[in-house]
C-alpha cells in the first residue's frame, strides 16, 4: 500500500501530513540512486529493527560505541555495511565520526549509496516518529515497485565542510536549480544534496512538519498549524537538545 | 540569557535543561516540554498523559502540530550527525551570540560540536 493516512486517529490530522508522507511512501516504492525499490524498503525495515538490536543497544550505553563488536540483529536484507548505517543513525548518531564515515565507505558503499541510505532513514524515521507521538501503529510499508537505479549525479558539486560532496551553497542554472533557487543555501539542506530527490524529500517533508526551508531564517513567520514560532522554537529546541544536536 | 524573537523578548535560560518545565514568556510552555520530555523519553505512558495534558490546555490540532514538529527534529539532527556538516556562519555578530548561547546551555560538550570545531580550524 502507497497510501499513508490517519484516519485511525482519534485526534483529526491535518490532511498535508497524510498527503506528504504518501508522497514519500510513494518515493520509497520506487527504485532511487543508487537502491532498488526493494532495497529502499530493506532500509525502511531496518530502520524499525534498530530499536531492538542487542549490540546497538550495548554500544548505547558503552563509554564510546567502538568498544563494543559484534553482530547487529537486522533484517537479512541488507548488507552488513547497510546495515551498520542504519543501525548507528538511528540509535547513537550523536557520536558518529569522520573516522567511522570513513571506514563504511573502506567497506564499500559509494557516496552517493550513503546519502540515499541516510536520507531513507531519516524520512522513514521522522513519519514513524510522527506516528508514534500520536500514539498510532507505525504505517504499513509500501510493496516494491519495478525499475532500476538511475545512477544520477549532479554537476555543481564541491567538497568544502561535510564528509562527502555536496551542491555549492548557490546554483543558479541546471537541473537543480528547483533546490534553493538561486539562493544561499544552508548546510542542513544540503547535506543530502548529492543525490538531490533526497533534498526534495525533504523539503516536502519540512513543509508539513515544520516550515518551508525558505522561511527557517525569517522568526516572524509562523508555521501553518496553530503554533506561533517561538512555541515551534521551543519544541524544536527542547527535543534537539535531548538529541545533543549542536547543530 | 534573552532573545527577541517575533517581537517578543524571551528568556531562554532552560531551554535546552530538561528539568526545566516552563519557559517564562512563552505560552503554554508547560505542555509544550512536558510533551517533548515524554515523546524523548520513548515511554509510552508518560506520553499518552502529556498528549491528553497537551490537547486540554491547547486543542488536538495543536497537539498534532507538535507531533509534527518533534517528529521533524528527530531527522534534522541525525542528518546533520551523519554528514559531519558544520554550523555555518551567520556573521560575526551573530556567530558571537550563537557562541555565548552553545556555552551557557552546555552545548560545546557534545560529540558533534567537533564538526563545527574542525571546520573553523580549517578556515
Amino acid at each position: 500500500m502507497s497510501t499513508v493516512n490517519y484516519n485511525d486517529s482519534k485526534y483529526p490530522v491535518r490532511a498535508d501530513f497524510a498527503e506528504s508522507h504518501t508522497r514519500f511512501w510513494q518515493r520509497l516504492a520506487s527504485p532511487g540512486n543508487c537502491l532498488s525499490a526493494k532495497q529502499r524498503i530493506a532500509v525502511a525495515k531496518e530502520v524499525r529493527q534498530a530499536f531492538s538490536c542487542e549490540l546497538c543497544r550495548q554500544r548505547k550505553v558503552a563509554l564510546s560505541p567502538y568498544q563494543v563488536n559484534g553482530e547487529h540483529d537486522q533484517t537479512g536484507e541488507l548488507s552488513s555495511v547497510m546495515v551498520e548505517v542504519v543501525h548507528r543513525v538511528i540509535t547513537d548518531s550523536g557520536r558518529l565520526t569522520k573516522t567511522w564515515f570513513d571506514s563504511v565507505i573502506a567497506d564499500g558503499l559509494k557516496h552517493e549509496e550513503y546519502v540515499e541510505i541516510l536520507g531513507t532513514v531519516v524520512h522513514v524515521f521522522s513519519i514513524d516518529e510522527f506516528s508514534r507521538a500520536l500514539g498510532l501503529p507505525l504505517r504499513e510499508l509500501p510493496e516494491a515497485g519495478a525499475g532500476e537505479p538511475s545512477h544520477y549525479r549532479p554537476g555543481n558539486l564541491v567538497e568544502d565542510v561535510a564528509w562527502l560532496p555536496m551542491l555549492d551553497q548557490v546554483i543558479d542554472s541546471g537541473p537543480e536549480s528547483d533546490l534553493w533557487e538561486g539562493k544561499l543555501e544552508g548546510n542542513v539542506i544540503r547535506a543530502l544534496s548529492l543525490v538531490p530527490d533526497e533534498v526534495r524529500s525533504l523539503q516536502d517533508l519540512l513543509k508539513t512538519h515544520y516550515l518551508d526551508e525558505a522561511e527557517f531564517g525569517d522568526f516572524e513567520k509562523s508555521p501553518q498549524g496553530t503554533l506561533s514560532r517561538i512555541q515551534t522554537e521551543v519544541v524544536a529546541a527542547r527535543v534537539s537538545a535531548f538529541n545533543d544536536c549542536f547543530y | 540569557m534573552s532573545a527577541d524573537i517575533a517581537g517578543q523578548t524571551i528568556n531562554m535560560d532552560g531551554i535546552a535543561d530538561p528539568t526545566c518545565l516552563e519557559i517564562e514568556g512563552v505560552p503554554h510552555s508547560g505542555v509544550l516540554l512536558q510533551f517533548s520530555n515524554a515523546f524523548m523519553s520513548f515511554d509510552e505512558l508518560q506520553l499518552e498523559k502529556a498528549r491528553e495534558a497537551l490537547v486540554a490546555e491547547m486543542g488536538s490540532a495543536a497537539m498534532v502540530d507538535v507531533a509534527g514538529i518533534a517528529s521533524n527534529f528527530q531527522r534534522m539532527v541525525r542528518i546533520a550527525d551523519g554528514t559531519g556538516i558544520p554550523v555555518e556562519s551567520m556573521g560575526e555578530e551573530m556567530d558571537s551570540l550563537v557562541e555565548e548561547l552553545n556555552e551557557a546551555h552546555g552545548l560545546n560538550d557534545y560529540s558533534s560540536a567537533a564538526n563545527t570545531r574542525a571546520a573553523k580550524k580549517v578556515l
